[in-house]
């Protein structure tokens, strides 16, 4: 019976069922502040109501968000339901356009890392990414597409211990010396044009220093150690990072 | 309406010529006691009829309004566009020197739009925010980059930084975006040489810290505070003053009761430590998005007998607070905007009377909008009249609050709204002179749509903005008459400057229409949704004799 309800709207027109529930995640989710403004009616985002869209174009564009502008990527946010409504929606106040209003077949969502995740390694999580910290990890470090990718991906392999990530020896860390006086640990990004580019490591955040070759030099290794990096941590929290590192390095 | 009624006016006193621009726009607010005026009069009254276009630079960042202050020093303007463009120009020519791009990943998204309000110049370097959230330092004659840091992965708080920084002595100083998102705010400083944290104020104190009683529970992890304008810098006190934003969610307060410190409020940090001297806290609470952002015009003026060091900053609901900038000592409280129902009005000790906030699941119509009784675009003092130079924005919204999970780095508005033309008149906007102490006003002229460009004001009495029309136009300081405009073929966002170089005055407005609230005015007038975008640099002068 349910099957059969359902191959039924696949087939029928939107039903006007589908639409109220999502004029409410449009309200929340899509409305809000300075973006598309109450029903789609435009804010500081462009507006619904009225215009000629196709119904994929639709679903694409809140699955994947548009890069470089204010529309971010809903997918996993919005749960599958929650996409089909608020899409619906938004055809209801447009104008039909090319694929017409008929239900498109249904885009399969990847839902957010539904991996079974610790809840040690869900404070991991919290605590990699600790917005209250300046030297949190996700500083230096990018996972799950949070963070900056200035030192190596902390994850391939996971360390063991805390005391791994407070003693780890620089591999790529060294000393900078500009013909200024200036010395500091360093990591270089790349000699270019008779360029230097090096993140300065004294402190959180780290900076990204461009001086002509002439003037630095770098030499391995640094008096540097990664318990620097990691010094705003206490052992036991670093325990949790370490098993949401574990978690993302996965079985 | 209003609750405060003076009949003294401020006398200026004779320090008051300290914040005049000369032959150079060193900073962005002109000097950084943010008067947007200069004591050139080359240009004035009696010839501004005259004034013609000498050059046009066209940057070709045509998407997201070019919103900038240029700087101009030693015959070089510097100017920077809406995805952090730089380009060094000929002040006399319009020749280009150098250019900079910020290489932007692709991949950014950008919730409040692209934007940038300016550089900062300090010697040898120009300093720039980034929409990344970065701050870069470029050699100044090359327009090399030297270094750049990562203020926080904008991936993660979903902020961008649009306004220009502030130097004050060896420190660069910026605040971000990202008031209306779920994200604890701050104001950060870093080293100008070495691009190291110098310090950081969070506008959210954290736990253990006084303040933090303000907010219940975990809401102030979420709380907004944004930084998103530029600051004033008092030499004498070295203090910094800087105006903060909202508090998050914007339209529903139920999930931080308490008064939510330091959210609209003007703070002081000793420029050389960071550390908190004094705070005014404008509105406590806000359920409106009525931030305290924009710009704090540092004044010395006689005011009941003695003479003061004031500070007269410009709220987002159109309320002009003006403060004692030694202690924030409350002195008096105006309005720019007719149009007010969000309280009825404040009282002699700077408190709010009669809250009307929006209400969960239920639409109200509530004065000004979100959009402002006035927008972030500057206004300006001149100590010839003594009058402060402002615009004022008459348009409501119907607002509906709601409840909304917070979700790091994504919008968290608690409500919807949509604007509407307050009873009785249509939506309007106007630009007036004013008493700064008072809100005494001397004259008024008056615009169709909203004026949304800064204001300059010179020693040859002149005012000068623009509309979203494409005018750029010249009024009287004295009376408002306008004595000359010209069309320039695109709206107006950002600010006009003033800079002489070789005995000659320029006049140098940014023209290119786009930004946040620019793209709500179709909500009101659906022609403007087609409003042409565009981005270039307009320099007028005298006819050469
Ligand atoms: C200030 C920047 C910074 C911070 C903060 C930081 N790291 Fe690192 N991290 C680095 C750099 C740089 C390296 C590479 C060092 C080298 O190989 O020379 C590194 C290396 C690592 C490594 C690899 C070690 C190895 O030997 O392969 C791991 C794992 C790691 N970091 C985890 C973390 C964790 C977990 C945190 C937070 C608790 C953290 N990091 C905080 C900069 C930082």
């Amino acid at each position: 019976m349910l099957w059969l309800t359902l191959l039924l709207l696949a087939q029928a027109a939107p039903a006007p069922v589908e639409v109220a529930p999502g004029a409410a995640v449009f309200a929340r989710t899509c409305a809000v502040g300075y973006c598309h403004g109450t029903g789609g009616a435009a804010g500081r985002a462009p507006r619904i109501q009225g215009r000629t869209f196709a119904r994929d174009y639709l679903r694409k564009v809140v699955l994947e968000g548009i890069p470089s502008t204010g529309m971010p990527a809903w997918k996993g946010k919005l749960s599958d339901e929650e996409v089909d409504a608020v899409v619906a929606f938004m055809m209801s106040v447009a104008t039909p356009g090319p694929s017409g209003p008929a239900a498109a077949p249904r885009a399969i969502v990847a839902a957010p890392s539904d991996r079974e995740m610790p809840p040690e390694a869900r404070r991991g999580r919290e605590l990699f990414f600790d917005a209250g910290r300046i030297a949190r990890c996700g500083t230096c470090h990018l996972l799950e597409n949070r963070g900056m990718a200035i030192g190596p991906n902390p994850a391939s392999p996971p360390p063991k211990s805390a005391s791994d990530l407070r003693k780890a020896l620089p591999r790529e860390v060294g000393l900078a010396r500009l013909t200024n006086g200036e010395q500091f640990p360093a990591l270089l990004v790349e000699r270019k044009d008779a360029l230097v580019r090096l993140y300065d490591l004294t402190a959180a955040p780290p900076v990204l220093r461009t001086v002509s070759g002439a003037e630095a030099a770098f030499s391995k290794p640094a008096a540097w150690s990664h318990g620097q990096a990691v010094s705003d941590y206490a052992d036991a929290e670093l325990e949790a990072v370490i098993a949401y590192l574990q978690w993302v390095a996965g079985p | 309406m209003k609750a405060l009624i003076f009949v003294l006016a401020a006398a200026p006193a004779l320090a008051a010529s300290d914040g005049a621009t000369g032959n150079d726009w060193p900073q962005y607010g002109g000097q950084s006691s943010a008067w947007r005026y200069s004591a050139l009069d080359q240009v004035n009254r009696t010839n501004v009829k005259k004034l013609q276009p000498v050059w046009v630079f066209q940057t070709g960042d045509n998407v997201g309004g070019l919103q900038a202050t240029p700087i101009a020093l030693d015959g070089v303007i510097y100017l920077s566009t809406a995805h952090n463009w730089v380009f060094a120009i000929d002040a006399v020519t319009g020749r280009e020197i150098w250019q900079y791009r910020y290489p932007m990943a692709e991949s950014l998204t950008i919730i409040y739009g692209p934007g940038n309000r300016g550089v900062a110049v300090a010697e040898d370097r120009v300093f720039m925010g980034t929409l990344d959230n970065s701050v870069v330092a470029l050699d100044r004659k090359t327009g090399r980059e030297l270094w750049r840091v990562n203020v926080e992965d904008s991936k993660q708080c979903g902020c961008n930084i649009t306004g220009a920084p502030l130097v004050v002595k060896n420190k660069v100083i910026v605040g971000v975006t990202a008031g209306d998102s779920a994200h604890r705010g701050y104001l950060t400083a870093f080293d100008a040489a070495t691009g190291r944290l110098a310090w950081r104020f969070w506008t959210i104190p954290g736990p253990g810290e006084p303040g933090h009683e303000t907010w219940a529970g975990d809401s102030w992890k979420y709380g907004g505070g944004s930084t998103w304008m530029t600051g004033s810098y008092d030499p004498e006190l070295n203090l910094v003053y800087w105006p903060v934003g909202n508090p998050a969610a914007d339209f529903y307060g139920g999930t931080r009761k308490g008064d939510n410190l330091y959210t609209d409020s003007i703070i002081a940090l000793d420029a050389d430590t960071g550390k908190l001297k004094w705070y005014h806290q404008q509105i406590p609470h806000d359920v409106w998005d009525f931030d305290s952002a924009y710009e704090s015009v540092l004044l010395d003026l006689d005011w009941e007998g003695r003479p003061r060091k004031l500070l007269v900053n410009v709220n987002k609901s159109g309320f002009v607070f003006v403060l004692d900038r030694t202690n924030g000592e409350f002195v008096s409280a105006w309005s720019v905007a007719r149009h007010f129902n969000w309280v009825k009005g404040i009282d002699r000790n700077g408190e709010l009377i009669g809250r009307n906030e929006p209400e969960l699941g239920k639409t109200k119509v509530l004065c000004p909008s979100i959009g402002g009784g006035r927008s972030w675009n500057h206004g300006a003092y001149s100590p010839r009249t003594g009058w402060f130079y402002t615009v004022g924005l008459e348009w409501c919204q119907e607002v509906t609050a709601q409840q909304e999970e917070p979700r790091e780095g994504d919008a968290y508005f608690g409500g919807t709204f949509k604007l509407v033309h307050p009873e009785g008149e249509e939506a309007h906007s106007h630009l007036d002179a004013y008493d700064p102490v008072t809100g005494r006003k001397h004259w008024t002229y008056r615009a169709k749509y909203m004026l949304l460009a800064s204001v300059l004001a010179t020693a040859g009495d002149l005012i000068f903005t623009g509309d979203p029309e494409g005018y750029f136009f010249a009024l009287d300081a004295k009376t408002g008459d306008k004595l000359w405009s010209f069309q320039t073929g695109n709206g107006h966002r950002g600010s006009a400057v003033t800079y002489q170089v070789n005995g000659r005055q320029y006049i140098a407005t940014p023209t290119g229409w786009g930004s946040a609230v620019a793209a709500l005015l179709s909500q009101l007038w659906p022609e403007a949704e087609n409003f042409r975008s565009g981005s270039a640099l307009f320099v007028f002068a005298l006819p050469e004799e």
